[in-house]
This record gives C-alpha cells, structure tokens and sequence, in this order.
C-alpha cells in the first residue's frame, strides 16, 4: 500500500457503503500487518435507545426478564435524558461471531475508530486470551442466553413470576460469590447446557415413585458424616462458589430452581474473565485502534480532519487525570478511569 | 503501558535490557504485545511489564495508610528502590481475588438444624458492611432452606473478628 490509495470517506456522515469500505480496509491491515487472529464479525448499528436496552442486559443481545434490568434502564434513561452521562460509543459481545454495536449518531471516523477498537482489538482480545479461552464458550453464549431466556420465561408459567422472581433475587444477590475462581471442572460447553437440563428432567420423570414421598425424614446425622473431616469430603467442603453449592446440595430445592442457579452462576462465571482484564482489553484494543488509524492516514485514505478528529478522540479517552483530581471518588485514588 | 511495551521490545535502554532481558530489542513489537495480550491478567500483567520508566513519566508513588497510626506514610517513590514496591502494589489494585470478599462454605451442621456455616477470611481487617451482608445472608438461608451463619475470620491469625447473627429464611422459597 503505498499513499496513493482513495479516500475511504470523506465528510461526517457515514453510509453502509462507507463502513463496508472501512471495515474491508481495516481487515486488511489487521490481518497483514498485525496479524491479528479474530472471530468472524457482525456490526450492527443502533439507536440510543437500542444502545439504552442493551445497557439494561448487561450489554448482551438478549436475557432473560427480571425486574432489575428493567429497574437499571430507566436509571441509565434518567441519567442520558438529563445529559448527566453520555453512552459509549460502542458494546462487543465476546461471542463467536463477536457481535459489535455501534451508535447511530456517531460520526463516520467514530464508526471507523469504534471498528478498529472493538471489531478488531477487543476481538483479538476475546479470542485469544487465555482466561476467556478457560471460562467462556463464546460460539454457545448467544444460544445459551436463548435457552435461559425461554426456561426462566416457562418457569414464570408454570410456577408463577413471582416465585420466580424470589429465586432470581436471591440468587443474584450471590451473583459475587458464585465463580469458580481456580479452574477444576472441564471447559465450559454451553451448547450441552440445555442437553444436560433436559436429561436430568427426564430422569427425574422417569423415576418418579409416589412411595417415596410417604418415608418418614431421616432424623440425627446420616452415617459416616459424624466428623468434620469426613463432612468435608462428602461435601466437598470447604467451597467457595456458594451458587454451585445450592444447587448440588440445597435440600429443598425444586429442580427448576436448580437450572436457575446455574443459569444465574453460568452468566457469573462468563462475565469473571471480562472483570479481569479491564484494563488490558481496552490497553489491546487502544493500542489497536491507534495503529490501524495511522496507517489508514498514512496510506492516504482518511483526511486530516477525519484524523484530527480521531486524534481528539483517542486523548479524551487515554487521558489520565493526576492522582487528586476530583473526578475519582476519594476511596480510590489509584483506579484508573475507564472511558 | 502498551506502547511502552512496543517500545521496549524495539528500542530498550540499559535499564529496559536489565529489566525485561527476555523481550528487550527483540523487535517485533506487536508479537510481543500479542504474546502479552494472550497469558496474563491485568494483575499480573502490571506486575510483568510495569516498567521504572513508566514509573518515573507517570511519577507513581505509594502511600501507607494504616488507620491505627495518626499519619499517612509515603513508603515508596519512583526511585531505585520503589520501583518493585509501587509496581507490586499496583497491581494488587487490579486483583479481583483481593477485590471481592473470600467467602466459603465450611460445615453443615447436620446433627442440629441443618444449619450452613460460611466463614468469611478477613484481609486488612475490612470486616463485610451489615447493611449489605444481612440481606444476602437473607437470600442465602431462602436458598439453603434453613438457618445460616457467618463468622469473619482473621485470614492472617485466624482470630475471630465477628460472629454475625444466625438468619432464618424467612419464607419458603420451595
């Protein structure tokens, strides 16, 4: 590539075509230059109140329903209603394809840096680091997330919202304290999720025996779990994922609270990695950001405004405020700022 | 960070060479990066590539704040000897681990009531807040189905700093 390639775009509206440019010549760079090793990728541009809704799922394309997600929307819509917050300029999913948002309202060299920081470098990221490779099965979220959607919206027929609504309170309210956080169990397969909750339902139908219901509870403690020691074995003690515990050990549980822990702790353990990383991810997709542009500039195919534009951008955002500036809240004077 | 990184990789000084020998003037600054990207943390990745350099440009520095003692001790500046201290404590901002309160399981009383015994292990003395471990705890025995208790424990002595009070749940969840 040499600097006298054609402008990509010009001017601050962008058009499909213009993103189809965009995205075919950031791909190329990407992909001979950086080698970057990506998951297929979906773009899809969306309003603020697409962008509003997706905020309130905890970013993701769809969930299940609870009256806390409805609850944080209107939060965020109070907050961006007033002008105090304005929205990001763009989500991605960790999901193979990685799906990206983007706004509506940004400009065309918005879209073309959003495209280069999350369809690229976050999904490189994704992709490639070794704790989302460990805990999260990105080619089955989206149809996990469909799965629960639909089993927690069954549940609500079955056994009424409200009942519902107590389980998901309760056990999002643990939500912390419900991760593996040293990897034992094998690589999570999302996909067999819903194999899995099906076959323990039919087992459970298979073997259902109306005597057992008229046996008298067991009294004292059961044999062989008289010490401390061998509780500890039995049960797997000490354990530090109190959601895993509940649903493999709480007596009284039905089933389909069971599956809704688990839908609860699976979503819990997803997010663990993203957590970890913060400032690495946005390190990676910054770095990739900043490179893609500068060499689409120097190749001649963004103007100087469109990279003084991005050049105001990118500063907004790797700022760094002094230690006592009052924009930190005063407990945390060493977190660094995130966007 | 990143771009310090890139700039290690291809154009270290003496100090970078003593401090990062495996990837200073290795050149290719984004196979590095990658390498990078791909097996730390960001706890552990600060405690990897936190250069003095940077230490020096950003003018880091580490205070002690121990709350029995009247004043605030500056412990380590961007010097020689503060490098590793300010890098280390850094980075213990960024672990999650640290983060988030170590909360476990440790017995079922089976002989009793079924009661579940949490124990929460103490860093630094930061005891769990009442106002926000009551209501989990709540949560926590309409989950188990019988009583809960909690008692937060010295990580360092094993001292028992709290025993909070045995909850119920409080309606049948089943």
């Amino acid at each position: 590539m040499t600097a006298t390639c054609e402008l990509l775009y010009s001017g601050a509206d962008w058009t499909f075509e213009a993103i189809d440019r965009v995205y075919a010549a950031i791909d190329e760079i990407a992909k001979s230059e950086l080698k970057l090793d990506l998951y297929p990728t979906q773009i899809e541009v969306i309003t603020s109140e697409q962008m509003l809704d997706a905020y309130a799922s905890i970013g993701m394309p769809l969930m299940y329903r609870h009256w806390s997600f409805g609850k944080r929307l209107l939060q965020d819509e109070a907050l961006y209603r007033r002008g105090a917050r304005g929205l990001a300029y763009e989500i991605v999913i960790n999901s193979n394809p990685c799906i990206c948002y983007i706004m509506e309202e940004n400009t065309m060299t918005m879209q073309t840096l959003v495209i280069a920081h999350a369809a690229f470098g976050h999904n490189h990221f994704f992709k490639n680091n070794h704790l989302f490779q460990q805990w999260t099965d990105a080619s089955g979220i989206i149809d996990y997330l469909a799965f629960a959607r639909r089993f927690i919206a069954d549940c609500e027929v079955q056994h009424g919202s409200a009942a519902v609504e107590r389980v998901l309170d309760a056990a999002h309210s643990l939500m912390g304290q419900g991760v593996h956080r040293y990897p034992k169990a094998r690589p999570l397969d999302l996909k067999r999720e819903r194999q899995r909750e099906l076959n323990r339902r039919r087992h459970e139908e298979e073997n259902y025996n109306e005597l057992w219901r008229t046996i008298p509870g067991q009294t004292g403690v059961p044999r062989g779990l008289d010490t401390l020691a061998k509780r500890r074995q039995a049960l797997n003690l000490p354990e530090e994922n109190l959601l895993y515990f509940l649903e493999k050990r709480a007596p009284k549980l039905q089933p389909w609270q069971r599956e809704i822990l688990r839908i609860v702790r699976m979503l819990a353990q997803y997010f663990y990695p993203q957590r970890q990383t913060k400032m690495m991810n946005e390190g990676a997709a910054t770095y990739t950001h900043y490179w893609i542009m500068n060499r689409l500039y120097e190749q001649g195919r963004i103007t100087d405004g469109a990279m003084l534009e991005f050049l105001h951008a990118h500063t907004s955002v790797v700022f760094q405020p002094e230690f006592d500036d009052p924009r930190y809240p005063a407990s945390t004077p060493m977190r660094s700022a995130s966007p | 960070m990143m771009e310090d990184i890139a700039r290690i990789a291809e154009n270290p000084t003496e100090e970078d060479q003593q401090w990062f020998p495996e990837i200073a003037g290795r050149g290719e600054a984004i196979e590095v990066l990658k390498t990078a990207w791909e097996n730390y943390r960001d706890e552990s990745f600060i405690l990897q590539y936190l250069s003095p350099r940077l230490i020096r440009r950003m003018r880091l520095f580490k205070i002690h704040d121990d709350a029995e003692q009247p004043h605030l001790v500056v412990d380590s500046i961007h010097d020689e000897r503060g490098y590793r201290s300010v890098r280390s404590a850094l980075a213990r901002h960024y672990d999650v681990g640290r983060a988030d309160p170590d909360i476990q399981i440790v017995d079922v009383d089976l002989a009793g009531e079924r009661k579940l015994i949490l124990q929460h292990r103490v860093e630094d003395g930061i005891l769990l807040d009442l106002n926000e471990a009551r209501p989990v705890l709540h949560h926590l025995a309409d989950l188990w189905g019988y009583p809960v208790e909690l008692v937060e424990i010295d990580a360092s002595t094993d001292a028992v700093l709290k025993r909070h009070e045995e909850v119920g749940p409080r309606r049948e969840i089943c």
